[in-house]
């Protein structure tokens, strides 16, 4: 018999829901394209052949060529944000299209602004000139030129490479977002802590209307040489990490991503009759590590889950569906616990097989994949290609579990309810 | 006295600050109007056009206890070391140790992870090829630690500092540059009050004093290059400001939900009333010129609160020292306050511990709550010539004995994030 954490839920004033959803991801630019894709069978999962990554011997699922957004920014200070602020724009302006919101819609001042980042990383041709000016004949730095020729080599905002809520904020500009916001950092949990805060600044009246969601990292040899080294990709074997001792259940893959949505109290979607998609019905956070992966332990997964489950004040037997944070040993267990093995049991999804570790955007992007699927007469096999999960025919589910799980201990739940479109 | 949801107090405060190792030296310190300003010893500075900062004393980190499994010291970046020390201290004075329950404490974190060190640059350098940097190549030969990656990372510091207290809770990390700490304080009081955690440690931390971190700002000219003496070069609100001082820190809170506060006899400091946020959504490199996020922020925050411009008695202000934050700072305040800005005491903390970006916030809002305890309204040192754009009573050079009851404490973040946490002496 499990248990319940204590008091993790607190009653919301204003149901809120979801009125538009936004994704780019390696296999299309739309929630619907990556969908159809993950059905029909495609994986985003490629060669990487614009860098040379040859070294780690690995594949990822990476954006290629996304629809390019103009800024009014310059070029040199964009690259400085990488893709993380093309994902970002391009997700968010998905999701407000969606939700038909324009400028003019709100005041800026009521539109909040939340998002998970997956962490950033520096040029490191920003950087290298100035080393490559600063060598002594003998090889060796020579503080000397270092700091009085070395340095000036440098683009004065590189740091902001290492920030990640420049990109964030560029895209407040963009979008004119002046309203309550914070941006959480890096992993899949940050994505559901986005939404949550959403919620609870939508729920106290502090904002009209919020945007909310998450980024992955950019794949570059510095992303792919943390997750070698952290043993999240195979590539790490030379290393002499064994993913199989971090949790994995199967070879993970990076992914890159960006995922929206657009929250409202019902009052306000109804008022300006808004589509409502779905309603956003609980959370549950938690954080302890397993001791031998350092990944949430299925203790803290479990809490997680329970917590959303209490908060939405449902029990398990009421989720038709669960929206895989990963494919980790850790959180497999937990499901079973949490709900059993049975035929009553819920269906389990993972798209990181197809689409790869998208970090802060996949319980997003699942999110949004779940309410594409929900919309369908039947769930079609299919959508988990990875291994560890059992996809079933069967009808269409009504309400979901999304999870979002760090690799350094913290975990995320939130229950997601499908409405009927206009009215709930 | 909050607006909706649950009372949430702070039951414990912690800070390491270039002018003290711990919270009680660094109030005492900012208000005899010490500045821990000085010329920089943890990197050669010769040949930039500023070489000081305010470092906190390595013999106060290495005095203090080591915690935690063997080995976290080689994931622990300074910053998350200096975190450590500040969150021991606030632990140690609310007693949260003695609390059973782990399952719902949790951290919350401002923090933007360690910076490569020039050695990082010139050991990537000899592993680059004609167009690529063999990245590969140097992960796999082991010259490059596994760990500087690790301590980049930004979470990676939330989760130690959960493991280290035990915290099972919650677990969040907010990168906003120099709003995060009042960010991270912001977010675990709405987590609590929301009744998603009985307590929260709150926070954050920086450690820049570095090439990689200093070199960043000297480029964009943000910081003070100008000075007489290290210890005059940090001066908000003054009409000779010429840019901000780099500094280092951390400061931690301990919150808490007033009835789990009060069922175990916890020692109340002072109560969180509300949390303001914002973004300027105007340019990254630019505060908008009429101060309209820091206004947001600031109403935001008394709204939050449930109190009124009146009811404000003293602000801790952002007050960086450059020219663009300290005037449209001000004209922010006097936009909110109308008639009254002039009647608000503001101070800034950074005259005399300079900037710890990420730590700011956090500090300044300890520095805030002793200042209520204490009935004291910390100085602004190096106040000198007035700047007719900034008009306000910014308690030049010396520290007042005021009671105040109510306070604010702004923070605004590069990129343009802002918050403002309001703070009230607590009333049963």
């Amino acid at each position: 018999m499990k248990s319940f954490p204590r008091s993790c839920s607190y009653p919301l004033a204003d149901e809120i829901v979801i009125t538009g959803t936004g994704a780019v991801c390696s296999l299309g630019n739309s929630v619907r394209e990556i969908t159809l894709g993950l059905l029909s069978g495609k994986s985003g999962i490629s060669e990487i052949t614009d860098f040379d990554a040859g070294g780690f011997g690995c594949r990822a699922a990476r954006v290629k060529d996304p629809p390019a957004i103009k800024t009014d920014i310059h070029p040199h200070l964009a690259k400085t944000m990488g893709k993380h602020l093309s994902l970002l724009l391009i997700s968010t302006r998905q999701a407000l299209i969606e939700a038909g919101i324009g400028s003019g819609n709100f005041d800026p001042e009521d539109m909040g602004f939340f998002a998970g980042m997956g962490t950033v990383d520096y040029r490191l041709d920003d950087l290298l000139p100035a080393v490559a000016k600063s060598l002594g004949p003998d090889g060796e730095l020579d503080y000397g030129r270092f700091f009085s020729a070395g340095y000036q080599e440098i683009y004065p905002l590189w740091p902001l490479g290492m920030l990640n809520n420049v990109a964030f904020c560029q895209a407040a500009i963009h979008f004119g977002l002046r309203g309550e916001n914070a941006v959480f950092a890096p992993h899949g949990d940050a994505g559901v802590k986005a939404v949550a805060e959403a919620v609870k600044v939508l729920d106290e009246g502090k904002a009209r209307v919020a945007i909310a969601g998450g980024v992955s990292e950019e794949i570059s040899l510095q992303s792919l040489a943390r997750a070698g080294l952290k043993g999240l990709i195979r590539s790490a074997k030379s290393l002499s990490v064994d993913p199989a001792a971090q949790g994995a259940a199967t070879e993970v893959f990076l992914g890159e991503c960006g995922a929206m949505l657009v929250l409202e109290p019902i009052s306000g979607a109804t008022a300006r009759k808004a589509n409502m998609l779905a309603r956003v019905a609980g959370f549950g956070f938690s954080c302890h590590r397993d001791g031998k992966s350092g990944s949430a332990s299925t203790r803290a997964i479990c809490s997680a889950m329970e917590g959303s489950l209490s908060q939405a004040g449902i029990g398990p037997g009421q989720v038709d569906a669960v929206m895989l944070g990963g494919c980790g040993r850790n959180e497999i267990e937990a499901v079973g616990r949490t709900f059993g093995t049975g035929a009553k049991a819920p269906i389990t999804v993972s798209t990181v097989g197809s689409l790869g570790e998208t970090f802060a955007a996949g319980p997003i992007l699942n999110t949004a994949i779940g309410l594409e699927i929900a919309s369908w007469d039947k769930l079609p096999r299919g959508i988990c290609p990875s291994g560890g999960c059992s996809p079933v025919d069967r009808s269409k589910p009504a309400r979901f579990m999304v999870n979002g799980i760090s690799y350094e201990g913290m975990c995320s739940s939130m229950i997601i309810e499908k409405t009927a479109g206009k009215s709930i | 006295m909050a607006r909706n949801g649950r009372r949430v107090v702070v039951t414990g405060c912690g800070m390491i600050t270039p002018i003290g190792k711990n919270s009680r030296e660094t109030f005492a310190n900012a208000k005899n109007g010490v500045s821990g300003i000085d010329f920089l010893r943890s990197f050669e500075t010769e040949g930039l056009p500023c070489r000081i900062g305010g470092q906190v004393d390595d013999a106060w980190l290495e005095a203090a206890p080591v915690i935690g499994p063997h080995g976290m010291e080689k994931c622990s970046s300074r910053g998350l070391k200096l975190m450590i020390s500040a969150v021991s201290e606030a632990v140690e004075s609310s007693r949260l140790d003695q609390v059973e329950d782990r399952d719902r404490i949790g951290v919350s974190l401002g923090y933007h992870g360690e910076n490569p060190s020039v050695e990082d640059m010139l050991l990537l350098y000899r592993y680059s090829g004609k167009d690529f940097w063999d990245i590969s190549g140097l992960t796999t030969s082991g010259v490059y630690s596994f760990f500087n990656f690790f301590r980049r990372k930004p979470d990676v510091a939330t989760s130690i500092l959960s493991i280290l207290f035990n915290c099972k809770g919650s677990g969040i990390t907010t990168v906003s540059a120099c709003a995060a700490g009042a960010q991270a304080i912001g977010e675990a009081f709405g987590i609590i009050r929301d009744g998603r955690a009985e307590a929260m440690i709150a926070g954050g931390c920086e450690s820049n004093l570095n090439f990689a971190g200093f070199v960043g700002f000297v480029l964009i000219r943000a910081l003070a290059e100008r000075y007489p003496s290290p210890d005059k070069a940090s001066r908000p609100f003054d009409r000779k400001r010429n840019g901000f001082v780099m500094s280092e820190g951390a400061g931690a809170l301990v919150l808490e939900s007033l009835d789990h506060a009060l069922k175990r006899k916890a020692p109340i400091f002072a109560e969180v009333l509300g949390y303001g946020s914002s973004a300027d959504a105007f340019r990254i490199t630019d505060i908008h010129p009429k101060g309209d996020g820091a206004v947001l922020a600031m109403q935001g925050a008394m709204a939050d609160a449930g109190v009124t411009p009146g009811d404000i008695e003293y602000i801790n202000a952002h007050g960086t020292s450059t020219l663009q934050n300290d005037q449209i700072e001000s004209l922010a305040i006097r936009r909110v306050f109308e008639e009254g800005a002039k009647k608000v005491p503001v101070s800034s903390n950074k005259s005399m511990i300079g900037h710890t970006i990420a730590a700011a916030g956090a500090i300044e809002a300890g520095l805030t709550i002793m200042g209520i305890n204490g009935s004291v309204l910390l100085p602004t040192i190096n106040y000198e010539f007035a700047d007719p754009k900034c008009d306000l009573d910014y308690i030049p050079n010396v520290a007042r004995q005021v009671e105040h009851r109510i306070a604010l404490s702004n923070s605004f973040g590069f990129g343009g994030q802002n918050a403002c946490l309001c703070f009230g002496k607590f009333v049963q």
